[in-house]
């Protein structure tokens, strides 16, 4: 475990470190929004929620994939109508907040009923909020109504395997479905973050380099990189995640992929150890950000002679960061 | 036994036994039996944390100070430490409870977490609600706070 936490770049990694600081300089940036209470020894966020999930669902999910079952949805703010959105966020500003992740339970057809919340989204940005959505599968009209309504960012799943679909999403589409989604997002100018979940096929590696490889064709302005974590009452609660090796590989992978685009680790990941030697091989590949780190990690980015930058804004936001100054959160004083 | 309530969500009910002793912001319970302390989360703690993950304790024969970490605890809704409400030392740690936290969300007062030999009792003791009237004037204000900040969300 310790050997993780030494501040030396294993010849395997050298590659991507050295990628990433030709063009990403020394900067490294850490994230922790309001879904969580954040405190270690390095920072911690404010206690007032300041970026904040909320489900325009409720708890309702129809696909319920067999890694969640709609379970994230319970602990986000549930809008059950626009108003409500609206609601919530005014009652945010008015705290000062930054922003709101707009998520969802999804329709069987692996969209996420958005729709009839753009009006709302418009107001929030106008109100001076960052919004970034969870969207699902998009069609045209919706991907052109994002746009209008200005959101920061759009955050799309994308799964690499048809098998892994239907086996873990029950979803009747295909990975083509998964492309036009994306593709779409970005004809529409939608500032588009996909995330891949690692180890999505009930732990296995399966269609995540396919994933990336399809993700690399587009004009994306992050990616997030998320790992399996088994949740208790789901189908997958005993499934053992890919070890931090494997996804140190998948890490590595993306970078080469994406020289000039911000890769970051997400929110979703296994804690305890796994996380601490997941965390050191993603600043060793060279990432832009991870959300949340583990305890020993930000002081690890400072050994290895990177600066360590905090917000508490959702991660896919990254490409924004230098561009407003209500960033949240303080350095502990330790 | 004390029932605080909120909202109108069937998960938005919390025991809070009377006979315990609580740290008022990190909601670790303190039971006293004999020269020694066993020490948990509570109802409300579980609760807010959400499903616990990941949980770390200093070993046995530890030194431990009231109002520092004793641990620490990664769940749903949570990372961070475990403050203890008492000083002393750590005489034993629970570590089928340290192995699978989430045995703390199914029982948070049977699941306890770790065995304490207090250094200053009495004193430790004199700043934490306990007894019916007490828990439920600490909670109350403890809810209109989480109210406030907007994180009780049980409606």
């Amino acid at each position: 475990m310790q050997d993780c936490l030494d501040p030396v770049i294993p010849a395997l990694y050298k590659p991507a470190w050295e990628s990433a600081r030709a063009s990403f300089g020394d900067s490294v940036f850490f994230y922790a929004p309001s879904i969580k209470r954040y405190e270690t020894s390095a920072y911690q966020n404010s206690t007032r929620p300041f970026f904040i999930p909320v489900s325009v669902t409720g708890g309702s999910c129809r696909l319920k994939c067999d890694h969640c079952r709609g379970g994230i949805l319970k602990s986000m703010h549930a809008a059950a109508s626009p108003a409500q959105l609206l609601e919530i966020g005014e009652r945010l500003a008015r705290r000062g907040g930054g922003g709101l992740l707009v998520s969802g339970g999804s329709r069987a057809d692996g969209s996420v009923p958005l729709s009839g919340c753009l009006d709302a989204i418009r107001e929030l940005k106008e109100m001076g909020l960052k919004v970034a959505v969870h969207t699902g599968l998009v069609d045209e009209r919706l991907a052109d109504g994002l746009a209008a309504a200005g959101v920061d960012s759009a955050m799309i799943d994308i799964i690499g395997a048809n098998e892994t679909i239907k086996r873990v999403y029950h979803l009747n589409a295909s990975t083509a479905d998964f492309e036009r989604s994306l593709a779409l997002l970005c004809q529409s100018n939608v500032k588009t973050s996909p995330h891949v979940v690692l180890g999505l096929d009930f732990g296995n590696i399966s269609g995540e380099m396919q994933a990336l490889e399809l993700i690399s064709n587009y004009d994306i302005w992050s990616l997030a990189l998320v790992v399996i974590t088994p949740q208790p009452g789901t189908p997958m609660r005993a499934v053992v995640p890919p070890r931090p090796a494997e996804l140190g590989g998948l890490f590595r992978e993306a970078r080469a992929l994406f020289p000039r685009t911000p890769v970051l680790l997400g929110c979703a990941r296994p804690a305890g150890d796994h996380k601490t030697e997941t965390d050191a091989l993603a600043l060793k590949s060279g990432l832009n950000g991870i959300a949340y780190p583990a305890e020993g990690i930000v002081e690890l980015a400072a050994a290895l002679g990177l600066s360590p930058r905090f917000s508490e804004h959702c991660c896919s936001l990254i490409f924004q960061e230098g561009t407003d100054d209500r960033a949240g959160g303080q350095l502990a004083s330790c | 036994m004390v029932l605080i309530t909120a909202g109108t969500k069937e998960d938005c009910r919390w025991d809070l036994p009377d006979d315990l002793y609580y740290h008022r912001k990190d909601h670790i319970w303190v039971s006293v039996e004999g020269s020694l302390v066993r020490m948990g989360l509570d109802a409300f703690g579980q609760w807010a944390a959400g499903t616990l993950a990941q949980m770390r304790t200093f070993p046995v024969g530890r030194a431990i100070r009231k109002g520092h970490a004793f641990g620490n605890l990664e769940s749903g809704k949570f990372i961070g430490p475990m403050r203890s409400p008492v000083s002393g030392k750590i005489v034993e740690v629970n570590t089928e409870v340290v192995s699978n936290p989430s045995m703390v969300n199914d029982d948070n007062y049977g699941n306890w977490i770790v065995l304490v030999e207090p250094s200053s009792l009495e004193e430790d003791l004199a700043d934490l609600p306990n007894g019916a009237a007490a828990i439920r004037e600490w909670m109350e204000a403890e809810l209109q706070e989480f109210r406030d900040k907007d994180l009780l969300n049980c409606d």
